[in-house]
C-alpha cells in the first residue's frame, strides 16, 4: 500500500465515521449560529472587539477538541483493534502510517472547515453578507494542523480509545483554560513585569495560546494586548521576528509527529 | 509655424503672470503697512513669500487662490500682536513652523484658511473673542510627538473653534488657562489627542468627530465641561481611549457616540461626573474609573457589544437606568426595567485595572468562561458596580438589511456542492 492510497482509505474512513459527521453538524451549527447572531446585531467594525472575540474563540474552543479527540482515537483504535499490526504486514514505513493519518485527519477537518465556510456564505448571502476576515480562515487551518499532529501523538501514547479520550480531553482543558487560570491566580501574588515574562514564556509553550496571540499579528490587532507587551509585539512585526514566528508555528505541527514517531518505536510497533 | 507661436505666446504670457506674482510677493509686507487702520486688504490670486507682522486693526482677504509660504521656519508666518478687529479670510499657508501666531488680540476670526505641512498651525496668546471657523491643518506626517498643535489657545478668554479639521499634528485643538469656549463642529485624525484642555473653565464640546487619534479628547485639570453629540471613535492605538477625564470637576458627557476605542470613557481623580445617554459601542472596555469619588453618575447610557462595559478600582461610579446588551434578567411587569439588579463586575475587569498586564487575556478562551462564572457569583455584588433598574426595552437597530449579497451567496453555494460531491464520492463510493 502506498502513501496515496493509505491517505486516500483513511480519508474515507474518517467522512463515513458517524463521530465526523456529528462532529461536522455541530461545528457548522455553532459557528454559522454565532456569526450570524453577532453580524445582526453588530455594525461592522475593523478592531478587535466581542464579535471578532466570539469567533476567534469558537474557533480556539471546538477545532482543538475535535481534532484532538478523533485524532488521538483514531491511532490508539488502530492499535486497540490489531489494524495496526494488520498494516505492519503491508509494506508500509512507520513515516508513511503517520503522514498519513496526518494528512487524512487534517483533510477531514479542511472539509469541515469549508463546510462551515459554505454555509455561512449562504446564508450570509442571504441575509446582505457577513464579514469574515481572512485571518480566520489562516488561524483555523493553523489550528487543525497543529492540533491534529497533537491528537496523533495522544494516540501513540494512550492505551487504548478511552484512554485516549480521557487524554484529549486533559490535554484540551489544561491547554485552553487550565494553564491560563493558573497563571492568571499565580499573577495575583507576583510582580507584574514578572507575570509579563511568564505570560510571553507560555505563549510559545501553549499551542493555543500561540495561535491566540498569532490572530492578532496577522489582523494587525496587536495592540489589543496592551502596552505592556510592546516590545515583544515589535519584535514579531520585525523581519526576523516574522521568521521566528514562522519557526515556531512549523515546530509545533512537525514536533508532534516527531515525537509520535518516537512513541510508535519505543513501543515496539514499528514494521 | 502657427503651434509654435502659440506656444510662444503661452510661455510669454505665463512668465509675465510669474513677474507679476512675484512683484505682489515683495510687498505684502508694505501692502500690510499701507492698509489703513480698520481697513481691507484683498490679495489678489497668486503666490506670495515671506513672514509678516500685522499690529493694527484690518482684514486680509484672499481674490481667488492665494498661497502664501513662509521664508523663515523659526519665525511665524504670520504674527498678529497689539491690535483688535483682524481678519484673516480665505488663505492658503504653507510653512513648516508655525502658521499663524497671535498675542494680546481683541475680536479676531480666522476663517476658511488651509494650513499646509505645518509644524503648528494657529498659537493664540492672551486675546479675547477670538473665532476660529473653517480651518483646515495638516501636519508634515511626522509622528503626533514630533508635531505641534493643530490650534492652541493659551489663557485667553471668549473663544470659538468651528467646523475645522485637524490632521496628522500633536493635538488638534489644544486649550490652556481658557475661559469660555466653545468647540463645535470639528474633526481632527490621526493625531495624539483630538481636544486637549488644560486648566480651563466653562467649555462646550458639541458635535465634533475625533477619530483614529491616541484619545479622543483629554480634559485635565478643568472645570465645568459640557461634552453633547460627539463621535469619539476608533481610538484603538496601544493607550487608546475616547474621552479621558483626570483631577476635573463638572463634567457632563452627553448624547455622544464612543465607539470602537481601547477605553471609551477614563474617569480617573474626578468628580461630579455625569455621563449621560450616551451609545457605548464595541469598546475594549467601555468605562474605567480610578481615584475617583462617589460623586460619578452613568444613567440612561447603551452599552452595546463591548468586551468590558465597567470597570473600577474603588466604589466611584454609579449606574442607574443604562442599557445593557448583556444583561440577562427579565422584566415580568413590563414597565421597562429589569427585575434584578446589573451587575458590571467582573473579576478580570477588576484584575487589568491593577495590573495591565493581564489585558494580554481579555476575551481569551479562559476569561471568557471565568466571565461566566462571575455572572453567577456576583450576583450577590449590592454595592461594586451594581445597575438597580437597568433598562431592558432600548430598541437596538438590525445592522444587517435583508438583501441578496450575490457574490457571497454563489461561493456559499459553490463551497457547499463542492463538499456534497466529496463526501459523495468518498463515503458512498
Amino acid at each position: 500500500m502506498n502513501s496515496s492510497m493509505f491517505i486516500s482509505f483513511e480519508w474515507k474512513q474518517m467522512l463515513r465515521s458517524r463521530w465526523l459527521q456529528l462532529v461536522t453538524i455541530l461545528f457548522i451549527f455553532v459557528f454559522v449560529a454565532i456569526l450570524m447572531i453577532q453580524q445582526m446585531s453588530l455594525p461592522e467594525s475593523n478592531g478587535f472587539t466581542r464579535q471578532t472575540a466570539s469567533i476567534l474563540n469558537v474557533l480556539l474552543f471546538l477545532l482543538p477538541l475535535f481534532t484532538l479527540t478523533m485524532g488521538s482515537m483514531n491511532v490508539a483504535g488502530d492499535v486497540e483493534t490489531g489494524w495496526f499490526a494488520l498494516l505492519k504486514t503491508y509494506p508500509m514505513s512507520l513515516n508513511q502510517y503517520i503522514f498519513g493519518k496526518y494528512t487524512a485527519l487534517c483533510l477531514s477537518f479542511t472539509f469541515i472547515l469549508a463546510c462551515a465556510l459554505g454555509v455561512a456564505f449562504t446564508f450570509g448571502g442571504i441575509f446582505g453578507g457577513v464579514s469574515l476576515p481572512i485571518q480566520f480562515i489562516g488561524v483555523a487551518l493553523a489550528l487543525i494542523f497543529i492540533f491534529s499532529a497533537i491528537g496523533i501523538l495522544i494516540g501513540s501514547v494512550a492505551k487504548n480509545r478511552l484512554h485516549a479520550l480521557a487524554l484529549s480531553l486533559v490535554v484540551w482543558a489544561l491547554l485552553l483554560l487550565l494553564l491560563s487560570y493558573a497563571l492568571m491566580a499565580i499573577g495575583t501574588v507576583i510582580p507584574g513585569h514578572v507575570l509579563q515574562k511568564l505570560t510571553i514564556l507560555f505563549l510559545h509553550l501553549n499551542p493555543v495560546e500561540w495561535l491566540r496571540f498569532s490572530y492578532f499579528l496577522l489582523a494587525g490587532q496587536a495592540t489589543v494586548l496592551g502596552p505592556t507587551y510592546f516590545d515583544l509585539i515589535q519584535f514579531y512585526e520585525s523581519i526576523l521576528g516574522k521568521v521566528v514566528f514562522a519557526l515556531v508555528t512549523l515546530t509545533w505541527a512537525v514536533m508532534p509527529l516527531l515525537l509520535t514517531k518516537y512513541r510508535l518505536k519505543k513501543r515496539g510497533v514499528e514494521k | 509655424m502657427k503651434i509654435w507661436l502659440g506656444v510662444l505666446v503661452a510661455v510669454s504670457s505665463y512668465l509675465l503672470d510669474m513677474s507679476l506674482i512675484s512683484a505682489n510677493s515683495n510687498d505684502l509686507q508694505s501692502l500690510i503697512d499701507a492698509t489703513e487702520e480698520g481697513g481691507v486688504l484683498t490679495l489678489q490670486e497668486g503666490e506670495y513669500k515671506g513672514n509678516f507682522l500685522i499690529q493694527k486693526s484690518m482684514v486680509i482677504i484672499a481674490n481667488g487662490h492665494v498661497v502664501i509660504t513662509s521664508e523663515q521656519v523659526n519665525e511665524p508666518l504670520f504674527r498678529i500682536e497689539d491690535s483688535q478687529n483682524v481678519s484673516l479670510k480665505g488663505l492658503e499657508l504653507i510653512s513648516s513652523g508655525t502658521a499663524i501666531k497671535v498675542n494680546r488680540v481683541k475680536n479676531i476670526e480666522l476663517s476658511n484658511l488651509v494650513l499646509h505641512k505645518v509644524f503648528s498651525g494657529i498659537e493664540v496668546y492672551d486675546s479675547k473673542n477670538v473665532e476660529i471657523n473653517h480651518v483646515s491643518v495638516n501636519g508634515k506626517g511626522h509622528h503626533p510627538s514630533n508635531s505641534g498643535n493643530g490650534i492652541a489657545i493659551f489663557t485667553s478668554t471668549d473663544i470659538t473653534v468651528e467646523n475645522s479639521h485637524m490632521n496628522g499634528v500633536q493635538d488638534g485643538v489644544y486649550i490652556e488657562g481658557v475661559k469660555n469656549i466653545i468647540v463645535t463642529g470639528n474633526e481632527v485624525v490621526n493625531s495624539r489627542y483630538g481636544n486637549h484642555f488644560m486648566y480651563s473653565e466653562n467649555a462646550t464640546i458639541v458635535n465634533n468627530r475625533f477619530t483614529k487619534n491616541v484619545t479622543g479628547l483629554m480634559i485635565m485639570m478643568a472645570n465645568e465641561i459640557y461634552v453633547e453629540s460627539n463621535d469619539i471613535s476608533d481610538q484603538d492605538g496601544f493607550n487608546g481611549t475616547g474621552i479621558t477625564l483626570y483631577d476635573t470637576k463638572v463634567v457632563e458627557v452627553q448624547n455622544n457616540t464612543i465607539a470602537g476605542n481601547k477605553i471609551g470613557l477614563t474617569i480617573q481623580k474626578t468628580a461630579n461626573v455625569r455621563a449621560l445617554s450616551n451609545t457605548f459601542q464595541m469598546n475594549q472596555t467601555a468605562v474605567e474609573s480610578t481615584n475617583s469619588e462617589n460623586s460619578n453618575l452613568l444613567a440612561n447610557n447603551v452599552f452595546i457589544g463591548n468586551i468590558v462595559n465597567c470597570r473600577t478600582d474603588e466604589i466611584g461610579l454609579n449606574l442607574k437606568n443604562n442599557y445593557y446588551d448583556d444583561y440577562t434578567g427579565i422584566d415580568i411587569d413590563g414597565d421597562g426595567i429589569g427585575d434584578e439588579p446589573y451587575v458590571a463586575l467582573q473579576s478580570f475587569g477588576q484584575w487589568m485595572v491593577r495590573k495591565p498586564v493581564y489585558q494580554y487575556y481579555v476575551e481569551s478562551p479562559s476569561v471568557v468562561l471565568l466571565n461566566q462564572l462571575d455572572q453567577q457569583a456576583n450576583r450577590g455584588s449590592q454595592t461594586l458596580l451594581v445597575d438597580q433598574s437597568p433598562l431592558t426595552n432600548k430598541n437596538i437597530k438590525q445592522y444587517k438589511e435583508w438583501h441578496l449579497n450575490h457574490w457571497q451567496l454563489s461561493i456559499g453555494i459553490a463551497l457547499l456542492v463542492l463538499c456534497l460531491i466529496i463526501w459523495r464520492r468518498s463515503v458512498l463510493t
